[in-house]
């Protein structure tokens, strides 16, 4: 199992060292696929705009998912099993259908300009919500919602009820029981759903690609383009392992972070 | 009497004779002659690599029903696909490969082609001169491609919107056209568009200087576009849609996508021009030779010409094709020689250079993300 994980990484390592000379792939070490990762400008920038939308789809994702999780651990409880199924049955359906979905309710002719152009709220069709970043967010986050209501929800069932019962005969009201208790217990299961849906958004390329517009391209589509029509193999390893050590260094921060605030995950 | 040493013929004689001759004739007439095929293809397995669609089975039937062949295609996505497939051991294992005309010249370069023997071609006295005389596709004096269709690259535009579509590419920059125009993301399309519109020649290979000129025209129109497309039928429906009342470069096959999603689109080849592509036949080493022959005679024969322009919506090569399309294909054809002449080939950019200046196919995608980035 770890040799099927590990083995097509570690050729895809070996040929970030390689170069592309005509059509033939040069089987000579070099770093020179790092060095123009690193000089070049447009990687850079589109790593910075990836983790940005991660990190905004994964604080929207947990934002949204939390309060579902909550209400289905110490509200909901008769329905918890049907809403966990229903959650697990989306996860069934087809991504690009999802994000073909979307395009039906954001475009200049859907579901929301219609119900804004009826309600004559506005004169003509809000072009912004398609092809747009804010667009990319919102499909990425209903895609990776219930990956994140998952941890969310198996961290909050941890929580023993006694606690929070021990903390409102205390005196504590139901906010401060929230900010003291069930948060902080819950952290575990925020962090690991925020960092689901932060690594894998970081890394799609189909959303932006039929969403973005002409401004939404992230790094997966740079790493695409490479193995794709610039059949460049050794620079798309390049760029990919580059990535990789941007986000373990930023976990390696985060971690560091956390462990400042008294957190850990 | 002993009717086998006869000379009479029987009724069933005569029938199965002419039956044979019929056969016969139908068979010259689609571009079967015993001088295409040169060997006995009965039977026989035709390997087709390439584009998908360039080998309509309806256009093939004349060939393969009557002879029982089998074509077994292999398709790629890209030129670059194409090529690698070919060159990645695939000697022997191709009779035929349809390729952009940029790649020809590589796959000479590369010796994964070998040439064709026009006497063996029954219809390439009718194929249009200005593909004959293009500088790709020749080396050492011997032709290496049989180029079969040809199509250009126009500005597509929703006539609803913009009632006479645009005179100059440079309109795609106005304010009017703000987040009203689709671009396809696709280096080599965007970037030879930006090429003209900003006065190089398209011809020849382009130096780097050029390119970044043309990086710099191209940078307000990408400032203007709404969408960004990894495809042409994405193209289609974003402009079916309305979301785009213009495209930048298009393939004219999406005029009639988005009829089919009910809204209608015209294309139009702004004043400063556009380039043109054509795709050919080309035969790999190691091909059986009349497989390769019969497969590219029925599709380079009137009849087969016809099938595939109707299929494809596409323009052929062959002249005698003309007078069999629908009127409304026909009108295409009639100032072609004219736009043919002014019409540049662009080569692919090669995927290195000994000299320094000329832009690389690396030097097009590196030049393309700076755009798509800004």
């Amino acid at each position: 199992m770890v040799f099927l994980f590990l083995a097509p990484i570690f050729v895809f390592f070996i040929y970030s060292f390689w170069r592309l000379e005509g059509f033939e792939i040069i089987r000579e070490w070099t770093l020179e696929n790092y060095v123009h990762v690193i000089e070049n400008k447009v990687y850079v920038q589109l790593i910075v705009r990836s983790i940005g939308i991660g990190m905004i789809t994964g604080i929207v994702t947990v934002l949204l998912g939390y309060p579902v999780a909550y209400a289905m651990v110490f509200r909901m409880k008769a329905e918890r099993e049907m809403i966990l199924l229903l959650m697990i049955l989306s996860l069934f359906s087809s991504y690009l259908v999802r994000v073909y979905a979307w395009k039906t309710i954001l475009g200049n002719n859907g579901v929301i300009n219609h119900i804004l152009m009826t309600l004559r709220l506005v004169q003509e069709p809000v072009s912004w919500l398609m092809y747009s970043k804010l667009a990319v967010i919102i499909t990425l986050a209903s895609v990776f919602l219930p990956i994140t209501v998952l941890p969310l929800y198996s961290s909050l069932m941890n929580i023993s009820y006694s606690l929070i019962e021990a903390s409102r005969d205390l005196g504590a009201g139901p906010a401060q029981t929230f900010r003291k208790v069930t948060l902080p217990l819950s952290m575990h299961g925020v962090i690991a759903g925020f960092i689901f849906t932060f690594v894998l958004t970081a890394g799609d390329y189909v959303t932006p690609a039929l969403l973005g517009g002409s401004n939404g391209m992230m790094i997966g589509n740079a790493i695409a383009s490479q193995f794709g029509v610039a059949s460049n193999w050794p620079l798309g390893s390049a760029i990919t392992f580059f990535v990789v050590a941007t986000l373990v260094l930023l976990f390696v921060l985060g971690g560091v972070l956390f462990k400042k605030m008294g957190l850990r995950g | 009497m002993d009717r086998q040493g006869s000379s009479q013929i029987t009724r069933r004689d005569f029938l199965k004779m002419t039956t044979l001759a019929g056969i016969g004739v139908a068979a010259t007439a689609c571009g079967i002659s015993p001088k295409s095929t040169g060997g006995n293809i009965k039977g026989i397995t035709i390997n087709y690599l390439g584009w998908e669609g360039y080998d309509y089975e309806k256009a093939l039937v004349p060939l393969t029903e009557p002879n029982k062949i089998v074509v077994s295609s292999t398709y790629g996505g890209s030129n670059d696909e194409i090529f690698s497939k070919l060159k990645a051991g695939g000697s022997g294992q191709y009779d035929v490969v349809s390729i952009y005309h940029g790649t020809v010249d590589s796959m000479i370069e590369n010796n994964l082609i070998q040439p064709v023997d026009t006497d063996r071609l029954t219809n390439w006295g009718d194929i249009m001169d200005a593909f004959k005389n293009q500088p790709w596709g020749t080396s050492g004096g011997k032709r290496y491609n049989v180029p079969f269709t040809h199509g250009n690259t126009p500005n597509a535009y929703n006539p609803k919107f913009v009632p006479n579509g645009i005179e100059s590419w440079n309109d795609l920059k106005k304010p009017e056209f703000k987040d009203k125009i689709v671009i396809l993301d696709e280096a080599l399309q965007e970037l030879d568009i930006a090429l003209i519109a900003s006065g190089t020649d398209v011809s020849r290979l382009v130096t780097k200087d050029e390119l970044n000129k043309a990086m710099e025209w191209y940078l307000p129109l990408k400032a203007n576009a709404r969408a960004l497309v990894p495809s042409y039928g994405e193209m289609a429906d974003v402009m079916a849609r309305e979301e785009a009342w213009l495209s930048s470069g298009t393939w004219v096959a999406i005029i009639g996508w988005a009829k089919e999603k009910g809204t209608v689109l015209e294309w139009k080849v702004p004043s400063e021009g556009t380039y043109g592509w054509c795709d050919n036949y080309v035969i790999p080493v190691g091909a059986n030779l009349d497989a390769a022959y019969a497969f590219i005679n029925q599709m380079t024969s009137p009849e087969g010409q016809k099938e595939l322009a109707i299929y494809l919506n596409q323009w052929m090569t062959n002249k005698k094709v003309i007078p069999l399309l629908p009127p409304e294909m026909q009108a295409d054809y009639k100032d072609m020689d004219a736009m043919l002449a002014k019409t540049p080939f662009p080569p692919s950019p090669p995927q290195s250079s000994d000299d320094p200046n000329i832009a690389t196919y690396q030097d097009y995608v590196a030049t393309w993300e700076k755009i798509k980035v800004s």
